[in-house]
């Protein structure tokens, strides 16, 4: 079972730091034990700029940018914190900047950090020269797998055999994790998160993935947009074949419809991804012979719950992860009839990140 | 019309609309319409219906757009007219698929008929099983690097099987028999997505445009690829860099850069949707335990990319252990399992009576490509035939050895693989017909019929192979056997039902007068042995009396070529002549039933196989003649051969003999052509030879351009002269080479123990 521990924090090559580059956004995590803060507070001076970057951005009132996030989240068994922070993508090279600023050049040099996600190789150099820390590389799946195992077992829920963990972020990967730690990709589809981000912005006038989730889930109406069994056969030839009339028969097959609202298109784009996602880690599941599937990614919740909200945007940040969540969740209910359970892990945007200190420290 | 007889029969309907050749009916369509089956779609409504024709009859398939059902039911009520005052009984019309439902009062109203509505799925399953059972070379694998590989199923059992049918949305069915089957799974992102979203980003209308566009789509462009996050494979995890990350994902990332077009997008989303269908096949198929995965429906069309997409998906997930598996007839499997729905179906019992060869055929049909249709757009892979059922059912000849080791292929030169010969083959049949075409004029070639037909033969089997050079495999597997079988259709097809009648008559008599010299020589040879040699040797010089080689048939149309003389141009070469082998064999024991195919009329059947058979007949064999039951050029056909039989029957008391007795019966093949599938022959025949111990097969298209590689259980002797440069050289021979090669019978557990 992964584990972390980060009593040695800046005075060894472990890091207690993991950076997890997104397409859309990086979570950055600082894993702090409970005892050791007040040496780092005292000690500050001997701190990294990266680390005086995270506590900085961390403290409680610190002023934020639009669109950023940042704060402390306790563990359950209260032994360690997180400091998190998480911005867009597109600050990163900004975030690099600011980091490098602080450098007093009195600091301890040479921290190692733990990187993942699909920016890391590209954004390896950079993180180097600008930080001045050398970079870990964790390969993404398993900082998946190990943050899944991390968050299960903070919540003290015992893995028996195989789970199935399925992350969209951009793409889909279906993840088989043995109790051993052991993982494998069984599965995926490039029907992902992006697709829906990808055809949503092309079809309608929305520019953010919220407002666009919200306005489906407030005023859109999906079967506006579907071809439906009863477009087809008529409601009460419908009702003699046996089929609901309200079941859809094509994804999207009335999209030319003059009367589809920007916020239908958005609803029926939304349910044909979930309901294919469902679909496909249902029968993934049933291969496997699980009972639940746990899904994770930016997907499902682009923001960690409960830190300081930071600029516009992101305030509703729970309402939007609920709506997406609760379409697959219905998917996978419909496709398995009731018998496989989509969960989804609390702190579910940081895993990558937590997973990458683990696999650090399993390497080191 | 989307389907459209876009090619061949136009040659025959322009010439009808100007009226230059108003008598030419396509003869075959004129039938008795019996039953007509209707499949209304979300996109388009497809008819499948039957004419009869004397004892056979004929499956016709045609299609129309949803939004123009008028003009379908317009094209029912035509058919429907067309039978006339005479018939008393009600025409039966059976409708399946959505619109069944939704136009059902409508079709009622218009044409005044009763509508059955038969269950969409039952349907479908009927419709595909029927399809594998009765149409050779029906199913076939695609991949970019390997276009179109037809697959013999041979003699295993076709299910379990699961179809994968994609219209509108998608269903699965899994069918684990005739008529069993059940609904697995499905999906609604399907072809009315695909349509949706394209028609709503690119602006196009038809489906046809929007494959269309595909063609030069880069998904590159519009789609986030493994190298666009990683900027390199992902190999951990087996992920290539050019492996779609995320569809349509690059269109939002400025990061990327991405320029795109229309058409990238037609192509991303196409690759999309195929992949999705692909993965939950995929995913269902190993849940299921199945390993045949069909895809139909009217999404496919026989469009490259999209059974490229479908089938690299599976090979992809399934780690090559499954393929992906298509038709041809792919958009009419529910009309077609609506129309025999309804069918009686073979049962058990004839199930295993053919045990062993479990694709039981409660009636057989051939496949007709003179009036064929492209499945969809030019660029779409494959055309489809109307399919001729035959007036017996058609079976495999017991002693055929077919097993999944030994599969029986019946041409002996694939075509399609083979460049260089099928440049050779083209042309040559070109050249043949526009031979023909000048013989007719000029009145070489003495035959019954105006010469409009002959030209619109002409033009119309001239476009066919036109056609077959651009796209080999259009109609299926290439070989000579279909180019030749393709010729005869489409003489049927503009009514020249025999065209060499007369010349075979005239030449039969000819022939006839010589046979009691014939037999003389024979006779008062003293050794039996140098009486068989002598009767091969004259088979072999018979059967250089054939107008379908291009070499002779100058000699053979002017009468300069004599039996004595064909004889002495037959060179023997060791390695195709085991006729000492023969005659030892032939001589020690005599056979008990021999079954001879014969191959042309006149000197051929007269003095080269009757003089054998009679020697045989002697000798206590029985034999059985299987003579083609319709015309093809100057081959004998069964008619004909009882004739002649009759006729020597009267001259010599011995065939007189072995006819009372029952020991010499002539027999149709169920064949039409100048070559042999030994799967399909006439189930008289084939109950005639139940317990033949040698089989002969005579002549170039029956023994060298097919069942050149044929194994039997039972000896078999292959006798023909090579007489065409091409056909010699693929086999090491030199021209007029005798074949006369006798192969002991082999059991087919020793072959796949070997």
């Amino acid at each position: 079972m992964a584990s972390i521990s980060t009593q040695k924090s800046q005075l060894c090559d472990v890091p207690n730091i993991g950076i997890d580059i997104g397409g859309s956004l990086v979570k950055m995590v600082m894993v702090v034990e409970k005892g050791s803060e007040k040496n780092t507070k005292q000690a500050s001076d001997d701190l990294h700029a990266l680390e005086k970057f995270i506590l900085k951005s961390t403290c409680t009132g610190a002023p934020k940018q639009e669109g950023w996030q940042a704060g402390v989240i306790n563990d359950s068994d209260g032994r360690r914190s997180i400091h998190v922070v998480v911005f867009p993508t597109a600050d990163f090279e900004q975030a690099m900047q600011m980091v490098g600023a602080q450098s007093t050049g009195q600091s301890k040099t040479g921290i190692c950090v733990a990187a993942t996600g699909g920016g890391a190789q590209r954004h390896k150099t950079e993180m180097q020269e600008l930080m001045d820390v050398s970079v870990h590389m964790v390969n993404e799946l398993q900082a998946v797998s190990l943050g899944w195992q991390l968050s299960a077992a903070w919540q003290n829920a015992k893995q028996e055999g195989l789970a199935l963990v399925c992350n969209v972020g951009t793409g889909v990967s279906m993840i088989s994790i043995g109790p051993d730690g052991t993982f494998e990709r069984v599965g995926g589809s490039g029907l992902g998160g992006a697709t829906f981000w990808g055809l949503a912005r092309r079809l309608t006038a929305y520019r953010d993935f919220n407002a666009a989730v919200r306005a489906a889930h407030a005023s859109g109406d999906a079967s506006r947009v579907d071809t439906l069994v009863g477009d087809i056969y008529g409601v009460e030839t419908s009702r003699e074949i046996g089929m609901p009339a309200d079941l859809v028969a094509g994804f999207l097959g009335k999209l030319d419809s003059q009367s589809a609202s920007d916020a239908d298109v958005v609803a029926a784009l939304l349910r044909m991804v979930t309901n294919n996602l469902g679909q496909l880690a249902v029968y993934q599941a049933r291969a496997m012979g699980v009972d639940t599937v746990w899904f994770t990614g930016g997907f499902f919740q682009q923001r960690p719950h409960g830190l300081g909200d930071a600029g516009a945007g992101a305030d509703a940040s729970d309402d939007e992860a609920g709506v997406v969540q609760q379409a697959v969740a219905e998917a996978v209910a419909f496709w398995s009839g009731g018998k496989v359970e989509a969960r989804f892990p609390a702190d579910a945007p940081l895993l990558g990140a937590l997973g990458a200190v683990a696999a650090s420290e399993g390497t080191a | 019309m989307m389907f459209g007889n876009i090619n061949s029969s136009g040659a025959v309907i322009d010439e009808l609309e100007s009226g230059m050749v108003s008598d030419i009916l396509l003869p075959n369509q004129t039938g008795r319409v019996q039953k007509v089956a209707v499949d209304i779609g979300g996109s388009l409504a497809k008819v499948v219906y039957f004419t009869m024709t004397g004892a056979g009859g004929r499956l016709h398939f045609q299609a129309f757009e949803t939004d123009n059902v008028d003009k379908c039911i317009a094209f029912i009520k035509t058919l429907l007219d067309s039978r006339g005052d005479s018939s008393s009984d009600l025409p039966v019309i059976v409708a399946t698929g959505g619109g069944a439902h939704r136009f059902g009062d409508l079709l009622r109203s218009q044409l005044g008929a009763e509508i059955r509505v038969e269950d969409e799925m039952q349907s479908l399953t009927t419709g595909l099983s029927f399809l594998i059972r009765e149409v050779t070379d029906e199913v076939f694998t695609y991949a970019q690097d390997q276009p179109m590989q037809f697959v013999n199923a041979g003699s295993e059992d076709p299910f379990p099987y699961m179809l994968v049918n994609i219209g509108s949305g998608v269903s699965i069915l899994k069918v684990t028999g005739e008529g069993q089957y059940e609904r697995i799974s499905g999906t609604s992102l399907g072809g009315g997505t695909l349509w949706g979203l394209l028609h709503l980003l690119t602006g196009v209308q038809s489906f046809d445009e929007m494959l269309e566009m595909t063609k030069t789509g880069d998904n590159t462009k519009v789609d986030m690829m493994v190298g666009d996050i990683y900027g390199t494979n992902y190999d951990k995890i087996g992920l290539k860099a050019t492996n779609i990350a995320a569809t349509m994902a690059g269109v939002y990332r400025k990061s990327l850069g991405k320029q795109y077009n229309e058409a990238d997008i037609a192509r991303s989303l196409l690759y999309m949707v195929s992949n999705n269908i692909g993965q939950i096949a995929y995913l269902n198929a190993q849940l299921h335990g199945i390993r045949r995965i069909y895809f139909g429906g009217y999404f496919i069309r026989g469009h490259p990319l999209t059974m490229h997409t479908l089938s690299y998906a599976i090979d992809f997930w399934s780690k090559g252990q499954m393929r992906a598996l298509f038709l041809r007839h792919e958009g009419f499997l529910g009309a077609t399992g609506a129309f025999f729905n309804d069918e009686p179906r073979a049962n058990d019992a004839q199930r295993s009576r053919r045990r062993g060869y479990p694709r039981t055929r409660t009636y057989s049909f051939t496949e007709n490509f003179s009036v064929a249709q492209s499945i969809a757009g030019a660029e779409s892979v494959g055309a489809l035939g109307s399919l001729d059922r035959q007036p017996a059912a058609l079976e495999a000849l017991p002693q055929l050895v077919d097993t999944r080791r030994h599969m029986y292929e019946p041409d002996t030169v694939d075509l399609a693989s083979n460049v260089e010969q099928q440049a050779y083959w083209i042309q040559a049949m070109e050249r043949n017909t526009r031979g023909l075409m000048q013989m007719a004029s000029d009145g070489t070639l003495p035959f019954e019929g105006n010469l409009q037909r002959m030209q619109a033969f002409g033009k119309l089997y001239l476009r066919h192979l036109c056609r077959l050079r651009e796209q080999p495999l259009a109609y299926g597997p290439m070989s000579v056997r279909a180019l030749l079988g393709l010729r005869e259709q489409c003489l049927h097809e503009v009514g020249l039902h025999d065209i060499f009648a007369e010349v075979k008559k005239r030449e039969t008599d000819a022939a006839l007068r010589q046979l009691p010299q014939a037999l003389a020589t024979v006779d008062v040879l003293d050794q039996a042995e140098d009486q068989l040699r002598l009767l091969l040797q004259n088979v072999l010089a018979g059967n250089m009396f054939d107008w379908g080689a291009s070499e002779l048939r100058g000699e053979i149309a002017d009468g300069e070529l004599d039996f004595a003389r064909a004889r002495d141009r037959i060179t023997w070469q060791p390695q195709f002549d085991s006729s000492q082998e023969f005659v030892h064999r032939a001589l020690k024991t005599p056979y008990n039933r021999a079954v001879v195919f014969v191959d042309n009329s006149g000197a051929d059947v007269c003095l080269g196989v009757l003089p054998l058979v009679r020697f045989l007949a002697s000798q206590g064999t029985s034999v059985v003649l299987a003579a083609n039951s319709r015309p093809a050029l100057n081959d004998v056909t069964e008619p004909e051969l009882n004739d002649i039989v009759e006729r020597v029957s009267a001259m010599d008391k011995c065939v007189e003999r072995a006819v009372k007795q029952g020991n010499l019966v002539v027999c149709g093949t169920g064949s039409s052509g100048p070559c042999l599938d030994m799967r399909m022959l006439d189930e008289r025949l084939v109950s005639q030879c139940a317990d033949a111990d040698l089989v002969i097969i005579v002549g170039m298209g029956r023994a060298i351009h097919s069942n050149y590689r044929a194994r039997f259980t039972c000896d078999s002797l292959k006798l023909a002269v090579f007489k065409n440069q091409m056909a010699a050289d693929a086999a090491g021979a030199r021209i007029y080479d005798a074949l006369c090669l006798f192969e002991p019978g082999i059991s087919a557990e020793a072959i796949d123990q070997s």
